[in-house]
């Protein structure tokens, strides 16, 4: 009875569907293209500023010759590379996919990115790019990614609260200790609360920041062994508490969930003097606070001489393990790491991008206004003192052991000696056990 | 939410006023009593609903006032021009032909396919019956990330990535959830009634058709609003299946609006708060049998 | 027009429980056949491996001398009344009574002919459009009846269908299901644990226990010549009196009673060999009369009793009371006022009395070769 009168209706159904576009089966690649190889590039860049940028560089790549036909697909941050996994794990992945820098080393041991040494050994590109970005694409020598756009964390401080508080708006402050003193000054206090504070050092950036400012190590040293229970972190998180004390977990707690959140910046009305964050944090202020009169700076030294070590990120364009196009994927790759289109994209971005001579570039670029070059002169210059903090591939969730001891000191549950000698212990065994 | 209010308010102005007139001072206490329970209620629904009216108020405000710090509470600027521009900043018109489209195929195969099933399972005896339910209720108990990637490479292989059969065709092999619901409804239906039935002529398939669709009628709209929902709201399923543009869904085209730095606050909530209307309408129409389905997968009756 | 035969059908659960065990019967055209035993007994079961509902573990079962155990209920050609009438809630009496119909595919205006004549025939014309939530019990069991007989089966298969009733209902329909009978003529099998509804329906009655036939027989004979102890005391109401005792020299003593045994039985009893035996007479409460005269109680088998209680059941009075250490009730007229306490004489009438082996229950018989009717 079932065969007799159900399935009719559901091939009636299959029929109704398959002239439908979402029922078409096979492969939507080749299907419209002639002779061209066409390749699929995913990437998160959606949105109404971003995705013309990027499409008009796919577009400049597909018009530069007529062999290759790039498609450039949207995917939602951040899910983007659980997609990517799963088209992995299916053999079907798409050639080209931005993905994050400090885990490309981790992708290309679990083999998950593709080993790009054998385009490297005909067109060596590693010079376009810092070193420190170059370096973190490599696993056991071999390049698993090309760096396309990276970042740094600088000091914005508002040059007219400066002035308020007697402040010489051109000089900013150099090492912790001025940073305390300038704060100090820059606070306004109203009764309990504040109608002006200085600075947290824990807005927009977390306390492993200032560890890594402090001495410019990581949590690991080039063997890849733990060294976060050290006398600069130490000191480091000394330093953080007093600031804690100085402001009171109340006042901390109300502005902290609308930083996190990105809805709202207490830098923007001139509420909070100095803030840390990546220079692309210029175009909110550009775009939400005009008005504001600001000035950028490197970070401070812990102590004259400790370096203005800053952190960063970045992403890298690779190619999925699988790939059927990996020849025309790094012609591609090639051209989005290029100078063009990398300054193109630093220009219309305000972003700061991988490659050297791009970066510098549109750091004189006409297009960009004067206060643009400001901040992003800045942001080039800092790329010197920052660090990355690639994924080691033996512990690649090592700051889920991290996370817990450095809350707990923050809240006051553990000494700090404790917390980090706790956490210097978890991380050793993490390492014995994954070796 | 209102309703329950309601209903609540009217039950207590009955009971003042049927009480008898010479309690003048219980009546006034009832009357009391009835006011401050109203207030409660009140606040707790206007608790409830404060995260709707922010997303409503964030939906209309302008980006710099969305940054602003304190918040607003309601936008200085009404913005509606928002609702037009976040509609524009994708290509939603398709998006949401196309989850339409997949919604309404993944209702129909629920609700038929489900019950199907269910009444096989609640009134055709067979062999093994009782051990292929279990099975079939055991598959409720697999974590969704665990089948994920195997479930994906089958569908890679019946060629079926970026088409909507893999959003779809699950549909018309049945749900676990759905089946047992359905199938506690089956069993409220005496066997007596399938016995008339066949004993009349009519096949399973007919008294299926004819007789337990109508008198599931409750169960039915409670999975085809819960397969509405799931179909509506998915994002992992399109996300992973979709790799064309013009197939992609609403909630994936929502995501324009998030980025890897900033998030378009008021275009997102306004996509938002668009995407979730046909949902909140779905809600008020029947209501009765969300509840319904909620009660039974707590377990209650 | 049919003939329907069950040969040795047994009916097994689970292939330990026997529900149904060596079943034979066959019934003739038109019959009203009941079958009739306590709950549990197997009769719904036997009703519905007729039906189809349930498979037949063994034996043969034909309609119209075709076999029928692996026929699907739909071809079988058979109605039937449920106990709960399952009516389909959602449909209108029309459509209930329309459904089979349709089903096999008859044309419009010849269902509405056929469901508007049973319609007519059971009283529910003015009914038709209404849903069953809206009917009475009765009005919704003639409904059920009406399905049943618009499709003019060659069987009609009735379940208990009285039983939600009240007594009154009970009564009206019971008469009404048997004039229906009357009129169609259609084969009928109708279970019931009712005896009076057995008793009043039948043309033949089929009592049943723990799965086995214990008789068959039109409600006259199994009244009158019950096959054991089992069917004697379910069949009538008030039961059947059973007293334990032996034959003494043409006499049955039980506790210290001496009751004498009509010439003819003993003759039969004596030569099976139970003279001085001990078995289990039976006597239904109305063959048990009220001696009004102490010099009439001198002259027959006549017992002083103390009555316990005494009943008016309105023509009749039931009253209990001890024979020896067992129990004993007698129906007689209700003019003759008897009130609980007062001794009077009972006499029994030992030529409608039964005489029952005590082991086995079976009744003993003027013949030993006599056999089950089948």
């Amino acid at each position: 009875m079932f065969r007799k009168k159900l399935m009719p209706l559901f091939f009636v159904l299959l029929l109704i569907l398959s002239g439908c576009a979402g029922f078409k089966t096979g492969d939507s690649k080749s299907a419209d293209s002639g002779d061209k190889v066409v390749i699929d590039f995913w990437s998160f860049w959606g949105s109404e500023i971003r995705r013309p940028v990027i499409d008009k560089i796919v577009a400049d790549f597909n018009e530069s010759q007529d062999k290759i036909e790039v498609k450039h697909t949207f995917v939602p941050w951040g899910d983007i590379w659980t997609k990517e996994l799963a088209a992995i794990a299916a053999k079907n992945p798409p050639d080209v996919v931005i993905n994050d820098i400090n885990a490309t080393a981790l992708r290309g041991q679990k083999n998950q990115a593709m080993n790009l040494s054998r385009f490297l050994e005909k067109d060596d590109i590693s010079d376009r790019f810092y070193e420190e970005l170059w370096n973190a694409t490599l696993y056991e020598g071999d390049s698993y990614g090309i760096p396309f756009n990276t970042d740094t964390r600088i000091l914005f401080y508002n040059k007219t609260a400066f002035k308020e508080a007697g402040l010489d708006p051109e000089k900013p402050p150099a090492t912790w200790e001025e940073l305390w003193e300038y704060a100090e000054k820059l606070d306004v206090k109203n009764g309990d609360t504040y109608d002006r504070i200085g600075f947290y050092p824990l807005w927009g950036v977390n306390s492993d920041v200032w560890m890594l400012n402090s001495d410019g190590k990581n949590f690991f040293d080039e063997d890849g062994v733990p060294i976060i229970d050290t006398e600069a972190n130490r000191e480091t998180l000394e330093w953080v508490m007093d600031w804690h004390e100085k402001y009171g977990a109340n006042t901390i707690n109300s502005y902290k969930s609308q930083i996190d959140s990105q809805q709202g910046n207490p830098f923007f009305n001139g509420k909070l003097a100095m803030y840390v964050n990546t220079p692309t944090f210029y175009t909110q202020i550009r775009d939400y606070a005009p008005d504001l009169d600001f000035g950028v700076a490197m970070l401070p030294e812990r102590e004259p001489g400790s370096g203005n070590t800053s952190w960063g990120g970045g992403f890298v364009a690779e190619i999925p393990q699988g790939s059927k196009h990996p020849e025309e994927a790094w012609e591609f790759i090639k051209h989005l790491t290029d100078v063009e289109a990398q300054e193109y994209w630093a220009v219309k971005n305000f972003d700061n991008v991988a490659n050297i001579k791009a970066a510098e570039n549109a750091a004189k670029n006409s297009e960009m206004p004067d206060k643009d070059k400001v901040v992003y002169q800045m942001a080039i210059d800092n790329m010197e003192n920052t660090l990355l903090t690639p994924v080691p591939v033996h512990a690649p969730d090592f700051m889920n052991l991290v996370n817990p001891e450095l809350d707990s000191i923050l809240l006051g549950k553990k000494s700090i000696e404790q917390g980090l000698k706790d956490a210097q212990q978890s991380l050793e065994k993490l390492i014995e056990k994954s070796k | 939410m209102e309703e329950v209010e309601m209903a609540a308010k009217k039950r207590d102005e009955e009971r003042v006023a049927s009480a008898p007139a010479y309690f003048d001072n219980i009546h006034t206490k009832r009357k009391l009593l009835s006011l401050i329970n109203f207030i409660l209620l009140a606040a707790g629904s206007l608790l409830i609903l404060s995260p709707i009216w922010w997303m409503i108020s964030t939906s209309l405000k302008s980006m710099a006032e969305v940054m602003t710090y304190p918040p607003t509470f309601y936008p200085h600027e009404w913005n509606w021009g928002n609702y037009i521009k976040t509609w524009k900043a994708a290509p939603f018109d398709t998006y949401a032909i196309n989850t339409i489209t997949i919604t309404m195929l993944v209702v129909i195969g629920s609700v038929l396919v489900n019950s199907f099933i269910a009444y096989g399972f609640a009134k055709v005896p067979f062999k093994g019956r009782g051990i292929l339910f279990a099975i079939v209720l055991s598959t409720m108990m697999i974590p969704g990330f665990v089948t994920l990637i195997p479930q994906y490479v089958l569908f890679s292989k019946l060629q079926w990535i970026n088409t909507y059969y893999p959003l779809v065709v699950p549909a018309f092999f049945g749900s676990a959830f759905f089946i047992f619901l359905l199938r506690q409804f089956y069993m409220t239906i005496p066997n007596e009634l399938i016995e008339a039935a066949k004993i009349e002529g009519a096949s399973h398939f007919r008294i299926w058709w004819t007789i337990g669709l109508p008198l599931t009628k409750p169960a039915l709209a409670t999975v085809a609003i819960f397969s509405f929902n799931g179909a509506w709201n998915d994002f992992l399923g399109p996300l992973l299946y979709l790799n064309d543009e013009n197939l992609y869904t609403l909630q994936l085209g929502l995501q324009v609006f998030k980025g890897e730095m900033n998030t378009q606050w008021n275009y997102l909530m306004a996509g938002s708060l668009l995407v979730l209307l046909p949902v909140i309408i779905l809600f008020f129409f029947f209501q009765k049998y969300f509840i319904q389905g909620i009660n039974l997968q707590s377990g209650g009756k | 027009m049919s003939k329907i035969v069950l040969k040795n059908v047994y009916k097994h659960f689970d292939k330990k429980v026997t529900a149904v065990s060596d079943f034979n019967l066959t019934v003739e055209d038109g019959e009203f056949i009941v079958l009739v035993g306590p709950s549990g007994c197997g009769k719904s079961t036997v009703l519905r491996m007729i039906a189809g509902l349930e498979e037949i573990s063994s034996g043969e079962f034909y309609i119209d001398g075709k076999l029928m155990n692996d026929v699907p209920p739909k071809s079988r050609d058979i109605a039937m009344v449920f106990q709960n009438y399952a009516l389909y809630p959602h449909m209108t009496v029309f459509d209930n009574m329309a459904f089979g119909l349709k089903i096999r595919k008859f044309q419009k205006d010849k269902i509405k002919k056929r469901v508007e004549e049973a319609a007519e025939l059971l009283g529910l014309e003015d009914l038709l459009h209404r849903k069953p939530k809206a009917l009475s019990g009765g009005q919704r069991q003639r409904v059920a009846l009406g399905r049943s007989i618009v499709r003019d089966a060659k069987l009609f298969l009735m379940d208990e269908p009285l039983s939600n009733l009240d007594a009154k209902l009970r009564f009206q329909m019971r008469a009404e299901i048997a004039k229906l009978h009357q009129r169609l003529k259609t084969t009928s099998i109708y279970v019931t644990h009712d005896q009076t509804e057995a008793m009043t329906m039948a043309s033949r009655i089929i009592i049943m226990k723990d799965g086995v036939i214990q008789q068959i027989g039109t409600p006259k004979d199994v009244y009158d010549n019950p096959e054991n102890t089992f069917v004697g005391g379910f069949i009538g109401s008030p039961s059947m009196n059973f007293f334990d005792g032996r034959i003494v020299n043409s006499q049955f003593i039980a506790d210290d009673v001496h009751i004498n045994i009509p010439e003819e039985k003993m003759a039969y009893l004596r030569e099976q060999g139970y003279a001085g035996k001990e078995l289990t007479m039976g006597i239904r409460p109305e063959h048990i009369h009220l001696l009004t005269g102490e010099e009439e109680a001198e002259l027959t088998n006549s017992i002083l009793s103390k009555i316990i209680v005494s009943e008016l059941t309105g023509a009749d009075t039931l009253l209990y009371s001890m024979l020896g250490t067992q129990e004993m009730i007698a129906e007689v007229e209700s003019r003759t006022n008897v009130t609980a306490g007062e001794d009077v004489y009972l006499t029994f009438n030992m030529d409608c009395a039964h005489f029952f082996d005590k082991e086995t229950g079976v009744r003993i018989r003027p013949e030993k070769s006599a056999v089950l009717v089948g």
